[in-house]
């Protein structure tokens, strides 16, 4: 059971999104856990696109009032 | 975020500075709980977190855990290096250890880089990203480390948490000369 942890300090540029997917691959990892996403929501679009899977799940909680979101 | 055939999530659990998964570790069909820490900076935040962390831990029934994340504070004053620098209080090493211990886990080794996090410029750097198993995940997952990754598109280095065991074959026979002066010696081994 592989597993990624990250402070990837904002999940709002693609760099970012890139970085994970490689370290994922390369690692085969099954399970991430990001935290200081910054965003309110993850894109659907965008996570599966980083497993290139749709076979995925993930719960968030969003950056608001000064929770920085993870 | 996970793979579907590796983990099966039952339910959750969201607060301040926390996110837990309970579910089934798709495998090896084991009942696991995993947590996603993000600390806030205040004290007083930080503390309320580790009380509700514990409090959690005694109630849930699952007691296989791994626990990680950003959890901004560290065990030993050596932890913290740099200019400028919140002076590590000895308050908060000693909370914090006493955090761990009332969660009764246990931080996995780690190989790669002491510090987790760099100021940018590199005047400071710090150790407040960790990965923490209970007994119970040890049972099923021994042998596995931190591996803590170079810094490269944040300010805290990614932490991958995998098993390292090795196997190396047969163990090499040895032995001391004088045991093949003695004449049972050959059969001895015959028979073992």
């Amino acid at each position: 059971m592989r597993i990624i942890n990250i402070n990837i300090r904002g999940l709002g540029n693609a760099i970012k999104w890139r970085y994970i997917k490689d370290l994922r691959i390369k690692e085969g990892a099954g399970m991430i856990c990001i935290q200081e996403t910054k965003l309110n929501e993850l894109n659907k679009e965008r996570c599966y696109k980083l497993w290139e899977d749709n076979n995925i799940e993930w719960i968030h909680n969003e950056a608001v009032e000064g929770a920085r979101g993870y | 975020m996970w793979h579907r055939n590796i983990f099966v999530c039952e339910r959750h659990l969201k607060g301040k500075g926390y996110l837990i998964l309970i579910g089934t570790h798709n495998e090896k069909h084991v009942p696991i709980v995993i947590v996603n820490v993000y600390s806030p900076c205040d004290s007083k935040s930080k503390w309320n977190l580790c009380e509700e962390l514990v409090n959690i831990r005694k109630n849930e029934r699952c007691k296989t855990w791994c626990m990680m994340g950003d959890f901004n504070a560290v065990k030993k004053a050596d932890e913290r290096k740099g200019l400028n620098i919140r002076r590590t209080n000895k308050r908060e090493n000693i909370g914090f250890n006493n955090f761990i211990e009332k969660t009764e886990m246990i931080e996995l080794p780690y190989v790669g880089r002491k510090y987790t996090w760099y100021r940018p410029n590199g005047n400071a750097k710090s150790r407040i990203d960790r990965i923490f198993v209970s007994c119970e995940w040890l049972d099923h997952w021994p042998g596995y480390r931190q591996y803590i990754l170079d810094r490269q598109i944040s300010d805290h280095c990614a932490i991958i948490i995998k098993n390292t065991q090795v196997d190396w074959g047969p163990k090499p026979f040895r032995c001391l000369h004088v045991w093949h002066t003695d004449i049972r010696f050959r059969d001895i081994v015959k028979q073992k």
